[in-house]
């Protein structure tokens, strides 16, 4: 921002202010991430806490630098990664692609309509182990379950989205003699590009809930499967770790969404 | 008429002919006209004014071809409107539309792009018409940097860019704050007379209706027909000149009549 020199002193006061309380948030933020791995690793080294139970910062560090030199922590990140994002991109474009179908037939929406409230509400890990059965334990079973998690919200979001952007807009094409394709394509897809980019949000948060449970019921790789192995064999720092590296990756994901958001909201 | 209106062999440009129509909907029927015939002359600015829910937009939306009538016939320069022959009509509507997400010269040819018409010809004739009407620098501009005024000028270019023979306005100018709306209805109105078209438009401003119109058609509450049929001969073209008149009172109070009595029976 381009600021002319001369200031009057209460603008300057408020600017400042407006610094501080800036200043003030971000310093109490990391202040409370510190504190919160310092109080942990503390009271585990004084014994408050169970090392063995709890693990600890250094612990689960430790671990997860062991497997940072062996290499094995890149594959788990990379099976868990490749997961979300195929679990994520496969049921997003199929929820888009029902969604316009839907959209084309109104009729066929209308006798949907209760199966797809009914199946937005069924919580489709209940449907893990049919998965497992229909498609077989592994990789396979868990980017299946990933869609399924996002698949029916996306079809819901998406056709209320398209509705939305119809809306008025379907008068003027109308009186332009559009036909439901030029609809489509003028104006419904661009119009309804905002409600995308929320679902798109939503299904980040839910790729990682379906791969993560899909991981739990099976898998030989993964953090999901480092997180269940160490809870089984009792290796809190393994647990630990891996939970502390799939928050660093969620976070990274959300922050490029959010970029995403940002780039397309500037034309609305 | 200000001599605007041509007369001569060349049918009307729309020709209402006892065109009744009935709404249905679970709740009921609904009659929103009866028994409705006028006519639009070639070049004339037509105004059809009633009161809020008296069924004018539903006119608008049968010259359009966008609803059919239940009962009666219409025919646009001659022809009987079917389905299938839906006329070449521009319409502007009360909210501009502009589509926030393409440049304001890819809005103007929206229309153009729907009509498969996007060649030189149609592109020259749209940038032109922005260039005309002070929106030149604006084309690759987004609709949100626009004014209000700007905004509901570039919609009646994007309604004009397809060479409509025929303009609807479903009150074009009610969401703007008065001071705007009379300076982009004197804008508009100028606009649509040195295009040399055809234009009917629907209001309940009785002030609107007598700034813009030739001709004045009162619409009786639902279901609606012709009330009354009005001249409007004040002299200047210009909405600020005829506001001016002291004619325009006494046109004023004919009309505010008419409609008072209609709210009292």
């Amino acid at each position: 921002m381009k600021m002319p020199p001369e200031l009057s002193t209460q603008r300057k006061t408020y600017l400042s202010g407006l610094r501080r309380d800036k200043r003030r948030i971000l310093t109490s933020q990391i202040l409370l991430f510190v504190l919160f791995f310092t109080l942990w690793e503390l009271f585990v080294r004084v014994g408050w806490l169970d090392g063995f139970i709890f693990s600890s910062p250094s612990r689960a560090a430790g671990m997860m630098g062991k497997m940072i030199a062996d290499g094995s922590l890149w594959l788990h990140i990379g099976v868990t990664l490749g997961e979300t994002a195929a679990g994520f991109l496969i049921g997003t474009l199929l929820g888009a692609v029902i969604a316009i179908l839907l959209w084309a037939f109104p009729k066929a929406e209308r006798v949907l309509d209760p199966y797809l409230v009914v199946l937005n509400s069924l919580p489709k890990i209940a449907l893990g182990p049919v998965i497992i059965v229909w498609v077989g334990s592994g990789v396979s079973a868990v980017i299946t379950v990933t869609i399924l998690v996002s698949v029916v919200n996306t079809v819901i979001g998406m056709a209320s989205g398209f509705r939305e952007a119809e809306g008025e807009r379907l008068a003027l094409l109308k009186s332009f003699g559009a036909t439901r394709l030029q609809t489509f394509l003028y104006a419904v897809l661009p119009g309804s590009l905002p409600t995308m980019i929320s679902i798109l949000k939503i299904n980040i948060g839910m790729a990682w809930v379906g791969v993560i449970v899909g991981e739990f019921l099976t898998s030989r790789a993964g953090l999901g499967y480092l997180i269940v192995y160490g809870g089984q064999v009792f290796r809190m720092d393994l647990v630990m770790g891996s939970v502390l590296v799939l928050s660093l990756l969620a976070a990274l994901m959300y922050l490029l969404v959010v970029f995403v958001e940002k780039e397309v909201r500037r034309l609305f | 008429m200000n001599g605007k209106c041509k007369t001569g062999p060349s049918p009307p440009a729309v020709d209402f002919r006892n065109v009744g129509l009935r709404y249905q909907s679970p709740e009921g029927e609904t009659e929103a006209l009866k028994g409705l015939s006028f006519t639009v002359n070639e070049g004339e600015f037509l105004v059809l004014l009633g009161p809020s829910g008296c069924g004018k937009t539903t006119v608008l939306s049968l010259i359009a071809g966008l609803i059919k009538p239940s009962e009666g016939e219409i025919r646009i320069g001659g022809e009987i409107l079917t389905e299938e022959k839906r006329p070449h009509i521009g319409y502007m509507f009360q909210p501009d539309e502009l589509l926030p997400w393409a440049r304001v010269i890819d809005n103007v040819l929206l229309g153009c792009r729907i009509r498969k018409e996007d060649d030189r010809a149609h592109r020259e004739r749209a940038a032109a018409l922005l260039d005309e009407y002070g929106l030149g620098d604006f084309k690759e501009s987004f609709p949100r940097s626009l004014s209000g005024g700007m905004r509901q000028r570039a919609a009646l270019i994007r309604t004009l860019a397809t060479d409509p023979s025929l303009l609807l306005l479903d009150e074009p100018f009610s969401a703007l704050d008065y001071q705007t709306r009379i300076r982009v209805s004197e804008d508009i109105a100028s606009i649509i007379k040195r295009e040399g078209k055809t234009a009917v438009m629907v209001t309940h401003d009785i002030s609107e209706a007598l700034s813009l119109a030739d001709r004045i058609l009162v619409l009786s509450s639902r279901p609606a027909s012709v009330k009354r049929e009005l001249h409007v001969e004040i002299d200047g073209r210009g909405v600020i000149q005829r506001r001016a008149s002291p004619l325009f009172a006494d046109y004023f109070n004919l009309i505010w009549k008419e409609l008072d009595d209609e709210n009292a029976s």
